[in-house]
Order: C-alpha cells, then structure tokens, then sequence
C-alpha cells in the first residue's frame, strides 16, 4: 500500500504540512492539533514525523477498549470510527509513533486516514520531504539519492537543511488548501501562521 | 566493542561491473520472494560527452557504527549484535516503517507480510565461518565482509599490488633501481 514516507534530511520544518491538515480536519489553524507533527527528541537528533504509519500490527487497535479501530485487510488501512469514542486515551499511549491525536472537541482521538488516498501534507511540501508512495519507491529512490552524492553526479547532494518557502511556494501552497477547502485562503497568513509554529519549535530545542 | 573490530561489508564501485550476481545470490540465499531485494547495485551517471560514465554501487545494507534505524524503532525489534551485524527480529516489528524513513540508505524492505526485513550480513553464514553470499560470489571481489582492521590490511595491500605490479609498475621499479 502508498504511504506517507518522510524524508528527515529534505525537511526544511516549515510547517506547511501540520497548518495544513489542521485546517483542513480540525476547520482552524492550530498545528499542534494537526493529524501529522514534525517532531525532534532534541538539538542534535534526527527529525521525525508523528503520523499514523497504518502499521501491520497495529498497538491501537489491540488497545482500543470500545473495538472501534479496525484493520482493514484489504486497503491496509487503520480506521477509526471516531464518533463512538470516549477518549479513554489508550490507542495515544500504545502508538509506538504517537500519532493519536484529539478532535477539536476533544471527546474523541483520531488520526491520519491519509485524506482518503490524496493526502494534503504531500500536496503542500515544498521541499519533497513528505511523499506518498510504496515502500518499494520509497526505497529506490533512497538508494538511489545515496549513489548519486556518492559519486558526485549530484541529483540529491544537499545535506543541510533545505530554505524556507519562497513567496511562491506560498502561494502554492494557499491555493493548494484553498482548494481542498473550497475558499480562498491568504498566502500571507497561512507563512505567518508557520512562522509563528517555528519559533515554538524553536524554543522547544528544535 | 571498539569500531575497528566491527564486521563490515566493505564495497568498491571501482571494481563493481553492474553484474549484479551479489543480487541473485542474495535473493537464493534468504529465500526471498517477488519484491524486497536486500541489496541492490544502483546505477548513477557521471560527467558529459566523453567522460560520461555509468557508475555502479551495490547497496546492501551498511550496519551502521550508530545505525538510525536502531535508534529510531519504537518497539525495539531492531538491535546491534555483539560482532556490529543490526538484525531485526520479525516477532517484535509492527510495521510502523520509521526504520525506512531513518536510514538514509534505503535498505529496510517490506515483504508482502508487512514486517520489515534487510540484510543480515548472513548471519547464518558468519557463525558456520563462510563469507555471506555476496561477498563470497562476487566475481569482481568488489564486496569485502571483515572487521574494519582487516579490510584496512586488505586494501592497503591491494593498492600495494598496484604500485609495484600494476601499470606503472615498470616506471617506479625503473626509478627505484636507478
């Protein structure tokens, strides 16, 4: 199955991706209650994605107490009748990956359903960094960036972290949402709403 | 245990002809169906016109001194081994995939059961006293499997061989006589 595959070292920490889905699932720009968060244990560790990875042995759905998280065999998906849940909180402490997080509401915990097959994240990142593809690609093309640098014939030789989106990144990105939302969405505010996202980051160590 | 007495896979794209049997008898070897592949000689291009060049380099999986994907499982199914070989034990992976978004060479696989699977270096092979099976195939002995020491005396004595044997051989013995 395609799944989001996340690429430490093309991750510039915008936030595009968290203000994203946030606006698009919870209706409002606050990335901390976003379905995917970029996270970092510290300085000098590696940054990870918290995201439901649809595990093949998932934690949550052994855990969940009302039966409401499913496996689905066929997609491969992990789904969540969310509407039944009473949020005892069990499914965010099993996550191995800590991708439970709460609706708006809070009386429910949900997680990433990949936007139905066309996921908002990858359609906003600006540096590539997120991507929704097979295990097989996703492997590939890693191989494949690491004998480019190796020989020197370039293709994926950046290993500092990549810039900031430009202004038309931005833009992009704004029409991007705008059109999952179906209203126009201001280019200035979503950059400020990162901006603000980072310098939390920021004093978080990151 | 110190780095230099780590087991490695010591690969050299120089000798590397892109035959890929190291792929084949790794596939025989680990019994692997239609899909993972635990290395793979990737291809990269090089230089323009006349100097342009197809490139080889196996990947399998490199045992990292402080390997990312070690790091980076949550449920701890990936370890080092006392000889540096990282081994995954399939009973405790759930799946999660963060061990292939970690390594930045590409190297866990994913069989049609979902749970990760790389290279192990042959394990089974190391502890009978053979080479794994890429190393001990590979035509070109372009892949080296030993502790970090012994592949340093390896390709010291090879660039040896080259000074005083190789193409230049004649010039340098030439100049030593005089």
């Amino acid at each position: 199955m395609k799944r989001l595959s996340f690429d430490p070292a093309r991750c510039s920490l915008c936030g595009a991706c968290a203000l994203a889905c946030s606006l698009s699932r919870c209706g409002r720009p606050e990335p901390a209650e976003s379905r995917i968060r970029i996270e970092c244990a510290g300085p000098d560790e590696p940054l990870r994605s918290a995201v439901c990875a649809h595990c093949e042995q998932p934690a949550c759905v052994s855990a969940c107490m009302r039966g409401i998280i499913e496996k689905d065999e066929k997609s491969g998906l992990v789904t969540r009748r969310w509407e039944n849940c009473f949020a005892c909180g069990a499914c965010a402490v099993y996550c191995p990956v800590g991708a439970s997080s709460q609706e708006p509401s809070k009386k429910a915990f949900t997680a990433c359903d990949l936007c139905g097959g066309d996921p908002l994240c990858v359609a906003v990142c600006p540096s590539g960094a997120l991507r929704f593809e097979e295990d097989a690609e996703g492997s590939a093309r890693r191989r494949s960036a690491y004998a480019g640098r190796f020989f020197g014939s370039g293709g994926d030789k950046a290993q500092e972290r990549p810039g900031l989106p430009s202004q038309a990144d931005w833009e992009r990105i704004a029409s991007a949402v705008g059109g999952r939302l179906g209203v126009a969405v201001d280019p200035e505010s979503l950059a400020d709403a990162c901006s603000r996202q980072r310098k939390a980051w920021e004093e978080e160590g990151m | 245990m110190e780095v230099r007495q780590q087991r490695i896979l010591y690969i050299d794209p120089a000798r590397c002809m892109g035959c890929r049997a190291c792929e084949t008898v790794c596939k025989l070897e680990n019994d692997l169906p239609a899909g993972p592949r635990y290395t793979m000689v990737t291809e990269a291009e090089t230089g323009e016109g006349e100097t342009e060049k197809l490139n080889f380099l196996p990947v399998p999986c490199q045992h990292c001194g402080d390997a990312p994907c070690v790091r980076a499982c949550p449920t701890g199914a990936l370890h080092k081994r006392e000889d540096g070989v990282v081994l995954t034990d399939r009973r405790k992976c759930v799946g999660c995939h963060e061990c292939l978004w970690a390594c930045p060479f590409g190297v866990p696989q994913f069989a049609s059961d979902g749970r990760m699977s790389k290279c192990t270096m042959c394990v089974h092979r190391l502890d009978e006293g053979t080479l794994p099976a890429c190393a001990a195939n590979c035509p070109a002995e372009a892949i080296l499997c030993d502790t970090v020491e012994n592949i340093s005396r390896i390709l010291r004595e090879r660039y040896g061989k080259t000074v005083f044997c190789g193409p230049f051989a004649d010039r340098l013995n030439g100049e030593a006589a005089r």
